[in-house]
């Protein structure tokens, strides 16, 4: 009997994931375990004497939760009890507990065993899956904006939410154990749809559409349908779930969406054949506008030549006028065909070989004559001669801006001409420079602008189109990869600048 | 005294230049579309050819062709006119076996310069 006695202790005392411990009828500890130090954190003999009350919070102490346990336990033999415990550092623990009531010989009770285990971890699972299902069911009960509904393997209606009502306005008990075929279209049941939709569910364990759905009044709305196979813990399918979502307003703002679409795409269309209209024009009005004005300066000009016959000076200063005119005429409107066919990006790039040297060369004799009248000399600086891969008309016709600009704003002294190449970076930079009559700092800010005229002093206004450096610009930056400059001195003359990036050469 | 034909639609473009070159000592025979100049280049010889590129019938790159394949006038100069001309335009006819290139509008003394400086010394 004592050997027996020994090994139950001994067997009681090894058990460490279990508290157990003997207490008197009042709840007096008698025993404890290497369990119970484990648990709660007490060696043997700070707990031994002490009541059980000093493991449970201060609420059940209050609420006498210990006395009505142990009541309970000597009433039934047992009792069982979860909930809140406290540890010897404060710290508390879910715990399980059994109180079973020990008796003697007569059937009296003397006492109990309590077995505590921590079920802290297994409590919080269970408290997270609780929440989660809570959660879950009122979502789908209450979600207004899903219909969420259970349907067996053949497609009969087994459960739904709140919003299938909403969505569908059928009441819970009207469709119950109908087929879902009567949300469908009648086309779309014929052609055997819902049959397809749950094989493919089945086959691919989801399915998702979009299509038009029948309401209880029979109206329509276009429904996104979300079916999900349901599988049993065998893997054997056991249904489906459908979430069915009404997108009729999406489904019309798409459309309308769509509709804007067209509508853009036949504006674009129309906007292509006005821009098409558009160069056509243009291209023909150049040739219109100039054959004319060809004729005027052309004819003009071999009677100012004497071809003619002798003219008096009176005619030759007539005709020169309307000559200067018509050519000033041709300069404005070639300057705006320009134009327009860089903003319209219609402009075409021909990049040709070509010394810097002959084109200096080609701008200063067109100028020359002008020059040679106002007594001005003109330099030219292009040795060594650089060679570059370049849009030369448009390169000329950049110069020939600038250097007719010089003539014009130059009374005396000299224009001089020069380009040259940094070593460094390759890039080439052609100045044309005056002893001319000078742009101040407020003015040279806008030089580049379109239609800028400054007011000058000089005896004789020169003609312009206001178009001349805004288009040198244009042309430098979109065709000649460059780009422009300008410094000045208010009498003391201008030097203008185009700046080639060397990536325009490859000679 | 040379002889140069000049192809050009445009009536009084044709005076002017045809006033330019006689006053300038050439021969001047014209014509006002591809086939006549043409047709006048199978006939006549000629020391140079301006050709407008611009013709209401064949232009003036199909005049080029026909004129090149000629016994006689087929290896002359021929020199391409065009109204204020765009990008191009230049590299397009000397690639198509053009020997020079005039710009409209047309000024006497320009216009002499630059002939001279594509038939040299004929």
């Amino acid at each position: 009997m004592e050997e027996r006695k020994e090994f139950y202790r001994l067997l009681v005392d090894s058990i460490r994931d279990y508290a157990i411990f003997m207490i008197s009828t009042d709840g007096i500890i008698k025993s404890w375990n290497e369990g119970a130090r484990r648990i709660k954190g007490y060696d043997t003999e700070e707990v031994v004497g002490k009541h059980i009350s000093i493991f449970y919070p201060k609420e059940d102490v209050i609420t006498r939760q210990v006395e009505l346990g142990l009541q309970k336990a000597s009433e039934d033999g047992e009792f069982e009890d979860e909930g809140w415990r406290i540890k010897k550092d404060g710290s508390r623990f879910w715990a399980n507990v059994i109180i079973t009531a020990v008796y003697n010989g007569d059937g009296k009770v003397i006492g109990f065993t309590k077995v505590t285990r921590d079920f802290t971890n297994r409590h919080q699972g269970e408290l997270k899956l609780k929440e989660s299902e809570e959660r879950y069911r009122s979502v789908v009960k209450s979600d207004k904006d899903y219909a969420i509904f259970l349907i067996s393997t053949d497609g009969s209606i087994k459960r739904w939410n709140e919003g299938v009502k909403q969505i569908k306005g059928y009441n819970p008990e009207e469709v119950i154990g109908k087929h879902i075929s009567i949300f469908y279209p009648k086309e779309d049941v014929i052609a055997g749809k819902i049959e397809k939709e749950l094989q493919k569910a089945k086959d691919n364990g989801q399915f998702e559409d979009e299509g038009w759905r029948i309401k209880k009044d029979g109206s329509r709305f276009w429904a996104n349908v979300v079916i999900t196979a349901i599988y049993d813990k065998d893997d054997k399918l056991i249904g489906f779930t459908k979430v069915t979502r009404d997108y009729t307003n999406r489904y019309r703002d798409q459309q309308k969406l769509f509709g804007y679409q067209d509508s853009i795409e036949r504006a674009n269309t129309k906007l292509k054949e006005l821009d098409q209209l558009k160069s056509m024009f243009l291209a023909s009005m150049s040739h219109e506008l100039r054959t004319p004005l060809n004729s005027i300066i052309g004819f003009t000009g071999i009677i100012l030549q004497g071809l003619d016959g002798e003219i008096t000076p009176l005619q030759k200063d007539h005709l020169s006028r309307a000559n200067r005119s018509a050519k000033h005429l041709l300069s404005l409107i070639n300057d705006v065909i320009d134009l327009s066919r860089i903003e319209a990006g219609m402009i075409d790039i021909f990049p040709e070989v070509t010394s810097l040297a002959d084109v200096i060369d080609d701008t200063v004799s067109w100028v020359q004559p002008q020059a040679d009248e106002k007594g001005l000399v003109i330099h030219t600086n292009t040795q060594p001669d650089i060679v570059i891969e370049i849009d030369r008309k448009r390169l000329y016709q950049c110069i020939l801006n600038y250097l007719s600009n010089a003539v014009k704003f130059t009374e005396t002294g000299t224009i001089t001409v020069s380009c040259t190449k940094h070593e460094a970076n390759g890039d080439v930079d052609i100045n044309v420079s005056d002893t001319g009559i000078g742009i101040s700092k407020e003015n040279l800010e806008k030089l580049f602008n379109p239609f800028v005229r400054i007011d000058s002093h000089l005896r004789t206004k020169a003609l312009g189109t206001g178009l001349g450096l805004y288009l040198t610009k244009k042309l430098t930056t979109e065709i000649l990869n460059g780009t422009v400059e300008a410094q000045s001195q208010l009498g003391k003359g201008s030097t203008f600048s185009i700046k080639l990036k060397e990536d325009n050469k490859k000679v | 005294m040379k002889t140069v034909l000049v192809v050009e639609d445009n009536v009084d473009n044709l005076e002017l230049i045809t006033v330019i070159l006689r006053q300038n000592c050439f021969k001047v025979l014209t014509a006002e579309n591809g086939e006549n100049g043409v047709k006048i280049a199978t006939e006549e010889q000629l020391d140079f050819i301006i050709l407008d590129i611009q013709l209401p019938d064949m232009d003036g790159f199909d005049v080029l062709k026909a004129i090149r394949t000629l016994k006689i006038n087929g290896d002359r100069p021929i020199i391409a006119m065009t109204s204020y001309a765009m990008s191009g335009d230049r590299q397009k006819v000397m690639k198509a076996g053009f020997n020079g290139y005039i710009e409209k509008p047309i000024e006497p003394e320009r216009i002499i310069r630059q002939i001279k400086e594509v038939i040299g010394d004929l």
